[in-house]
């Protein structure tokens, strides 16, 4: 009886489910309704299977335990091994070796997976876009000057420039992107040449984390403190981005930043080192 | 393989459908308590789009002051000059002023008690009297007027500006030194619109340079979007992230399905 | 019979064509071992079912690709903008696509589901020995099955190009560039240039819906395979031995149950999926290289090697003049040790126990205290490491700042392996010696360490069942019987539908008296 009630009860979560999504009834109803329908199913089935477990006995079945018996080996190795045409052993290796050829010629495919252009990773990972005189834009494209932030503030900034067809503009700027951070300028404790890169208070730093390359977008302006929130790495904005807590051991890269003559930031080169996470052949 | 009906009745009853209901009801009921549920309070729309200017009057000026003296003086001074028990509120700033009494961080019950959100103290009209009083006392940002805006350009400088520390969702974390980004849900656009300009505590301020008015409508009216209006799919779990999500299927769908297995297969003898 | 069953009618008509009687009666004659932690990897098996379905329900419906398009669907905060399609296409199943949101959260949940129970099933594996011969192949296959669902878990949450995958991805790429000599060859390899590039989800893709699942279909078939023909472990009891199995029959107990399983993990997975919001990529928000979002944490299957990543110490390490990258050492090596040591563990036991003999009767964990030792102290840090995967949650419930916690964890993921393992040893030897059931019988008395009673105590409670080895000669059917390739099924009666009392009451005679079950009351 039991079974049969959870049977039909099954059916019924069918035709809920049917009716559910008929009138759109979202992800609760639909759940409930064909999760029910499968529950009822297995627990009918459940049911059914313990009454034929109380009724069963145990079966016995016998194993066969390896090895196999050393004649029947013998005459399998054997079949296996007796060749009717000679010169076995160079036919075998000869197939081997052009079976292994088509292998190897297969990979060269693969070779498109690379990037058409900038295959030597050094060259790619080295270098971001910025480069002398090359002006800082917002996300919206708008030019950037040291006032338009506040002590305290900071703002995600990007290279100008003409990005080429088809590319998106946050893809193509992802290794380049930097965070302008204004703090009081006599706070800073930088080295004495990149003092001269800091206008009005405002340093630039990259905003990827020297570790595993998340952006480091949590500004903590009480401690002047950058934070990652992917692996809890702590900068110093204050002392030239240098790690003070967390997996990182270098810090952040910092952007030497001027003004043009209508004073807005531009650029002074590339960021100090190469940004985001290490790889063979980083040199700081 | 079924058998005739007649010989049921004189087969054992399997304790199996019992404990596998009871299993059910009691995971169900364990689920249904253990998921934290958001609580979003629904807002009253209109509160956003209010002309600040033209509900300061001098009655309101005059009103605030007598709150003001009685509430704040003690430690901010009666000139809003600071003691040594709190700052002074000379360059705070209205929008501050604004944002620590919406968010209940103000007034404090007693000169040492810990500067803690909760429900605000005053009526609307009480925080505004406050305002416009202290509005003649300082000169920092002034309280924006937060009106309704476009969510998609909200949801995006939501994603770039606020995301970083408050999560996507909304929820806050912790960020450094003991500091963190409260919970969104149920902050008032006025209330969105203050933090973003003044940067209380540990957030960076944003400069009208940085975010226009218009943007900072869009943030705050996306804010409102934020909990209970993008739970679809059922329980959000907290929108803390996957590791919570982990954390619910190693405590519900695999002990549900674990306890299944036990009910019916059969321990070594 | 004279009467035709419909079934049995259209059967006799395929058996006119490809003679399955035999065949068949022998599957159905299968014995399973009673035992429940025989069916997690059930569990497994039937999530994976229930992943294929609701996946290719998704896959008619997804766009795996990141260029960008106008989302016009019912979302209003995106509805009418530009996103990437893949996260369009996301959205559009969740809000537009009705019944499209219960399929992507049910198989969001599946995975978990899936993985959890290989994890199970593995401990199953590991504390009862039966990776031993002549099984180390078939442990292979899982492991294996383990890092393909791992990894195809990973793909997948990828795919919708979301801001907090797209995080998972970065740090993805960083630790493939850690990989000393070849790191910047592999990123650029994978990632078809400098992340993101625009390449990463037509390829996540390609492997997430066609070559992981083709490979964990394959290897499933192959772990199954291995399965019938060595036949079921067991544990040890009256009537077991290594030469045999003793259980239910596929047909008609067993099938049934499995199918009850079966229904039951769907249930599990459609209430949850639901029922339970599960990664809900419209509040994450679209991916963009410059943002970020916290809590930052990752799925749990691979929460441990972010928690590893946050635990390992900044440290750069130089070989003539090379980095290797912090990275590297949690990112990519503690995994891959994770892996070799999981594929060579049945020979280090062996090495370890000296134990070189065929095991078909599953150990009971006690039997070898060192391997439980490793195996708990190997949970407790893979579990710390979690942990560390969560710390931010931890700080934000205990307001602990985070670098406490992780000093903590540091302490705990080196310190707390030893400790677990050693109670773990201590509990195990003291059980094996003792005898007693459980650890709750177990009283303080037992612990006190005693020589002589070590020597002269036997087991006090319970018979105990040695385990014959296949040269046992006293064991029937062993391969030195000389019947190795005879695949005789159980001394059984045929199989006829309607004539089951008969077949019970034959089944009962040929079955040893012992065997019966107390519990057996089917005479009529």
């Amino acid at each position: 009886m039991l079974i049969v009630a959870c049977f039909a009860l099954a059916m019924l979560g069918s035709l809920a489910f049917a009716l559910c999504y008929g009138f759109d009834l979202g992800s609760e109803a639909l759940g409930a309704s064909i999760g029910g329908a499968f529950a009822f199913v297995g627990l009918g089935l459940a049911v059914w299977s313990q009454m034929i477990e109380n009724r069963e006995p145990d079966y016995v079945e016998e194993r066969a335990i390896g090895p196999s018996p050393t004649e029947k080996w013998q005459t399998f190795e054997k079949a296996l091994t007796t060749q009717p045409v000679p010169r076995v052993k160079v036919l075998w290796g000869m197939l081997g070796m052009s079976v292994g050829s088509i292998g190897l010629a297969a990979l060269f495919p693969l070779r498109s997976m690379f990037p058409r252009e900038g295959l030597n990773p050094q060259q790619v990972l080295e270098h971001t876009r910025w480069k002398a005189g090359q002006a800082l834009i917002t996300e919206e494209g708008e030019r950037i000057k040291p006032d338009d932030l506040d002590y305290g503030s900071v703002l995600t900034a990007y290279p100008a420039g003409v990005i080429p067809a088809n590319v998106d503009e946050a893809e193509y700027n992802a290794d380049a992107v930097t965070l302008l951070i204004r703090v009081q300028p006599e706070l800073l404790k930088l080295p004495a040449h990149r003092k001269a890169w800091v206008i009005d208070g405002v340093v630039g730093y990259s905003k990827l984390c020297t570790h595993a390359g998340c952006p480091v977008g949590l500004y903590a302006d009480q401690y002047a403190q950058l934070l990652c929130p992917c692996h809890h790495s702590i900068f110093d904005v204050l002392h030239g981005a240098v790690p003070v807590d967390g997996p990182a051991p270098r810090p952040l890269p910092q952007l030497p930043l001027t003004t043009d003559s209508e004073g807005y930031l531009v650029a002074l080169g590339d960021f100090t080192a190469p940004t985001g996470a290490a790889w063979w052949g980083f040199q700081p | 393989m079924t058998r005739p009906d007649e010989s049921r009745a004189a087969r054992p009853r399997s304790r199996l459908p019992a404990l596998l209901l009871t299993a059910a009801v009691v995971v169900a009921a364990a689920g249904l308590t253990l998921l934290p549920r958001l609580h979003v309070t629904q807002l009253d729309p209109t509160a956003a789009g209010t002309n600040l200017a033209s509900r300061i009057s001098a009655a309101d000026v005059q009103h605030g002051h007598e709150v003001y003296l009685r509430d704040c003086a003690y430690c901010h001074g009666n000139q809003g000059e600071g003691s040594q028990w709190a700052p002074s509120l000379k360059h705070s700033g209205v929008a501050y002023v604004d944002f620590m009494l919406r968010t209940g961080r103000m007034p404090l019950s007693s000169v040492d008690a810990s500067v803690t959100e909760g429900p605000p103290s005053y009526k609307e009209a009480t925080i505004d009297a406050l305002d416009a009083y202290v509005g003649t006392l300082t000169d920092g940002p002034v309280k924006p007027a937060v009106e309704p805006g476009d969510p998609y350009d909200g949801r995006l400088l939501f994603l770039s500006n606020c995301a970083p520390c408050h999560s996507s969702s909304g929820t806050g974390m912790i960020v450094t030194n003991g500091a963190w980004a409260p919970e969104l849900f149920g902050s008032s656009p006025q209330t969105v619109g203050d933090a973003i300009r003044v940067g209380p505590q540990a957030m960076p301020p944003f400069t009208d340079k940085q975010l226009t008015a218009d943007q900072v409508d869009g943030i705050a009216t996306y804010v409102q979007q934020l909990g209970a209006k993008q739970a679809i799919g059922g329980d959000p779990i907290d929108q803390f992230g996957p590791i919570i999500e982990g954390m619910v299927a190693w405590l519900i769908p695999i002990p549900v399905l674990v306890i299944a297995i036990r009910l019916m297969g059969k321990r070594a003898k | 019979m004279s009467r035709r069953h419909p079934v049995t009618g259209t059967l006799r008509k395929v058996d006119d064509r490809l003679e399955i009687a035999s065949v068949a009666k022998t599957a159905m004659a299968k014995v399973f071992p009673d035992h429940w932690t025989f069916m997690l990897g059930e569990i497994a098996f039937y999530s994976f079912l229930i992943l294929v379905a609701t996946g290719v329900y998704l896959a008619i419906f997804f766009d795996p690709s990141s260029s960008e398009t106008i989302y016009k669907g019912s979302y209003t905060p995106v509805s009418g903008h530009e996103v990437s399609a893949a996260y369009a296409s996301t959205l559009e199943l969740s809000w537009d696509v009705r019944g499209g949101l219960l399929m992507r959260q049910a198989h969001h949940w599946a995975a978990h589901i899936f993985i959890g129970a290989i994890v199970l099933h593995l401990c199953r594996i590991f504390f009862t020995g039966m990776f031993r011969k002549p099984r180390e192949l078939n442990w292979t296959v899982g492991v294996t099955l383990l890092g393909l669902a791992m990894f195809n878990a990973f793909a997948g949450y990828s795919l919708p190009d979301d801001l907090l995958s797209g995080i998972g991805l970065h740090i993805f790429y960083s630790v493939a560039l850690s990989v000393p000599v070849i790191g910047g060859w592999v990123a650029l390899f994978a990632f078809g240039g400098d992340f993101p590039g625009d390449a990463i989800i037509y390829r996540l893709y390609a492997l997430h819906i066609l070559v992981v699942p083709a490979l964990i279909f394959l290897l499933i078939t192959v772990h199954l395979g291995i399965l019938i023909r060595q036949k079921h472990s067991q544990f040890a009891g009256p009537g077991r031995s290594n030469a045999n199995v003793v259980g239910s029959r596929a047909w008609p107990g067993y099938a049934l149950r499995s199918f009850a399983l079966l229904s039951l993990v769907a249930a599990v997975t459609f209430l949850a999926g639901g029922f339970a919001q599960i990664n809900p990529i419209w509040v994450w928000g679209d991916f963009n290289s410059a943002t970020v979002l916290s809590p930052s944490v990752a799925d749990w299957y691979v929460a441990w090697i972010e928690g590893a990543l946050r635990l390992f110490p900044p440290v750069q390490v130089w070989i003539f003049g090379n980095l290797i990258p912090e990275q590297f050492w949690a990112g990519a090596l503690l995994p891959l040790l994770t892996f070799v040591l999981l594929y060579l563990w049945p020979f280090l036991d062996r090495v370890i126990t000296k134990d070189r003999g065929t095991h078909h009767l599953a150990a009971s964990p006690r039997e070898s205290p060192v391997r439980v030792a490793i195996g708990v102290a190997a949970l407790t840090f893979y579990g710390i490491l979690l942990i560390a995967g969560a710390e931010e949650l931890i700080s934000e419930w205990s307001r602990w700042p985070v670098g406490f916690i992780r000093d903590l964890l540091r302490v705990a993921v080196l310190a707390m392996p030893v400790v677990t393992g050693t109670i773990a040893y201590v509990v195990a030897r003291t059980l094996k010696r003792s005898g007693k059931e459980g650890v709750l019988f177990l009283s303080w008395r037992d612990f006190r360490p005693s020589r002589t009673r070590e020597e002269t105590t036997e087991p006090a409670t319970g018979e105990t069942f040695p385990e014959p080895t296949w040269s046992d000669p006293t064991v029937p059917g062993s391969a030195v019987a000389g019947e190795a390739f005879r695949e005789e099924p159980v001394p059984g009666p045929p199989l006829v539908l309607d004539g089951a009392e008969q077949e019970e009451e034959r089944s009962l005679s040929e079955v040893p008296t012992w065997l019966k079950r107390s519990k057996t009351k089917g005479q009529r």
